[in-house]
């Protein structure tokens, strides 16, 4: 090997410039400043992440999701082909959903084969919370109403051909033909009550003839929770031809839930025409008692009063008064959220604050979060 | 090593706090400036880098063609010499042990930007890999451009060891500390690369 008689160097321009070494030490003191970065090859990361997927494809990867069975009692037992007696009933079936129904209702099985559960309502009220994680499709069909199963919970409740439901927490696919438009997705704290029974009480009521508009059908949807136990009345009902309401008297013991059902109805019918302040007081009176129901009327109470009467210290009373009965769980949420801007709407700050941090205590990742923030920074 | 030249034009020329240092006999050595550096002084620190990255940063050049991967050489020796500096026995040392870092840092971008380059076929070396100087004679161009030519299809290590000792004149010893192997890898890298570019320059010497 040659000794070089005189580095190349001598003929090359010199690299270090000033700026170049200028630059370098400013970009040395930016990495120190930084977190040193992982200093492994990355075509050792590469590496490790493709071999990591091939693992998990050739080895790891489930071979199958395991198949949908059809669903059977929690014990074992099959579905029997008709459930529902006069006193209530309550099931928990092999996927953990529970199955509650209230008195008096028949519930006929029409399909139960692996990955599909078919359901009849013909009479009264039902509860479900659906568990199956998407591995089950629910559909219960009352009348003409069919209601598909999205999320969780949710209320169904039929007398006669009045369907109404409710739905708590999740989501919910409803379909019927009378319904504008016809398939409609119900999430929590929102009532459907298709107008089937219209047409069947039409024929009882010749006033409520027409076919009801569009408009009126978005009405009927309400966000409003006491409307979940409030079977809709027949009739699209235009003030004219409602039969003036009766005044409830004052502060009458309610004993039976026909009486609690009979003033909830007269409370939607008043709410429709526009008659808030004694929807209100009705309202009141049904949330005197100390069942599910009083708790939802409560609420509704709360809500107009926020709503419709600005009377946000009452509303915040029918709050408290809905916190302390037995609310379902998902509304139990709402009557926190709104109970924030009812403090905040009378101008009490501090208290809206509290609130706030009580329900993002309770709630951790709640719906109405962004909601009561807002609310409790005003 | 053969760095003297090197040092006194950067002491001359640069605007960093390192012109702050008395020339002469009173200027701390490597060893000084390693053991304040090791107690968190940073000027100390600084003074390193100003008296060794000018030729790290030159020798990181000629290697990879471009400034940009020079500098990112240049930042991640010294990032990972400074770290390591309670490592360094001789801080005398300071010179050798931080060119063997840079030289072994722009050996493996060498390598990863040519298997990058492979994958993604993408072309990785600049058209020349040298830049000389504006009044070097014809010929000598027309050499470096050959000789760049051939450097740019040669094995890293040979690459390395090449422009180490006919670029930047280091001794074999000094090639070989450099890039971390025996003075008989040195030679043969060195011996294989000065093969192939004998070999070129002539060939093209017998064609013209």
């Amino acid at each position: 090997m040659n000794e070089p008689e005189a580095p190349l160097s001598r003929h090359l321009e010199d690299p270090a410039s000033e700026a170049l070494l200028q630059a370098g030490w400013q970009g040395l003191e930016a990495r120190r400043r930084t977190k040193p970065r992982d200093r492994r090859p990355a075509f050792v990361m590469a590496g490790a992440g493709a071999l990591a997927l091939a693992v998990a494809v050739f080895v790891g990867w489930p071979s199958k999701t395991p198949p949908p069975r059809a669903l059977t009692l929690a014990d074992g037992n099959t579905l029997a082909p008709s459930l529902g007696g006069p006193g209530p009933e309550r099931w928990v079936l092999s996927d953990d959903s529970r199955l509650e129904l209230g008195p008096g209702t028949k519930l006929e099985l029409g399909e139960n084969r692996p990955g599909q559960l078919h359901l009849l309502l013909r009479q009264g009220r039902m509860a479900l919370d659906v568990r199956s994680q998407g591995r089950t499709r629910w559909r219960i069909d009352s009348g003409s109403t069919s209601i598909e199963v999205v999320g969780t919970r949710f209320v169904v409740e039929r007398q006669g051909d009045r369907t109404q439901v409710t739905v708590t927490e999740g989501k919910v696919r409803v379909s019927d033909p009378h319904l504008v438009p016809p398939v409609q997705y119900l999430g929590p704290g929102e009532v459907l009550s298709p107008p089937e029974a219209r047409s069947a009480q039409t024929t009882l009521e010749p006033q409520a003839s027409r076919p009801p508009t569009a408009s009126e059908m978005n009405r009927r949807r309400s966000r409003t929770p006491a409307a979940a136990s409030t079977p809709t009345p027949p009739g699209p009902t235009g003030p004219p031809e409602s039969p003036p309401p009766t005044v409830p008297p004052p502060n009458p013991a309610i004993t039976t839930p026909a009486q609690a059902e009979d003033l909830l109805r007269e409370a939607d019918e008043a709410r429709r025409r526009g008659d808030h302040p004694r929807a209100a007081a009705i309202l009141a009176r049904v949330a005197e008692g100390s069942d599910t129901r009083a708790a939802l009327a409560a609420l509704t109470l709360g809500r107009l009063l926020l709503d419709e009467l600005e009377d946000p210290a009452g509303a915040d009373r029918a709050l408290v008064r809905a916190l302390a009965l037995p609310l379902p769980s998902g509304m139990n949420e709402i009557a926190w959220a709104r109970r924030v801007e009812a403090k905040a709407r009378q101008g009490a700050r501090a208290e809206a604050q509290a609130l706030a941090d009580e329900y993002q205590r309770r709630f951790p990742s709640g719906r109405f979060w962004a909601e009561v923030q807002a609310w409790s920074v005003r | 090593m053969r760095g003297g030249a090197a040092l006194v034009k950067v002491e001359v020329g640069v605007s960093l706090p390192i012109r702050t240092l008395p020339l002469g006999g009173n200027e701390p050595s490597d060893a000084e400036l390693v053991s304040r550096a090791r107690l968190g002084d940073a000027w100390a620190e600084r003074a390193l880098y100003r008296r060794h990255a000018p030729k790290l940063l030159r020798v990181a050049r000629r290697i990879l063609g471009n400034d940009a991967d020079a500098l990112d050489v240049l930042q991640e020796a010294f990032l990972a010499v400074f770290q390591r500096l309670g490592q360094l026995l001789d801080g005398a040392a300071f010179g050798p042990w931080l060119m063997r870092s840079g030289v072994r840092l722009a050996s493996k971008k060498l390598k990863w930007r040519r298997f990058t380059g492979r994958v993604f076929f993408t072309h990785v070396d600049p058209s020349e890999l040298f830049d000389p100087k504006p009044d070097a004679p014809a010929e000598v161009k027309e050499q470096l451009h050959k000789i760049g030519q051939v450097l740019t299809h040669l094995p890293a290590d040979q690459r390395v060891a090449w422009i180490l000792r006919y670029v930047e004149g280091y001794e074999l010893t000094e090639v070989a500390a450099a890039c971390g192997v025996s003075l008989a890898t040195g030679k043969r890298w060195i011996a294989a690369a000065h093969t192939k570019v004998q070999a070129k320059l002539t060939e093209k010497e017998g064609a013209r």
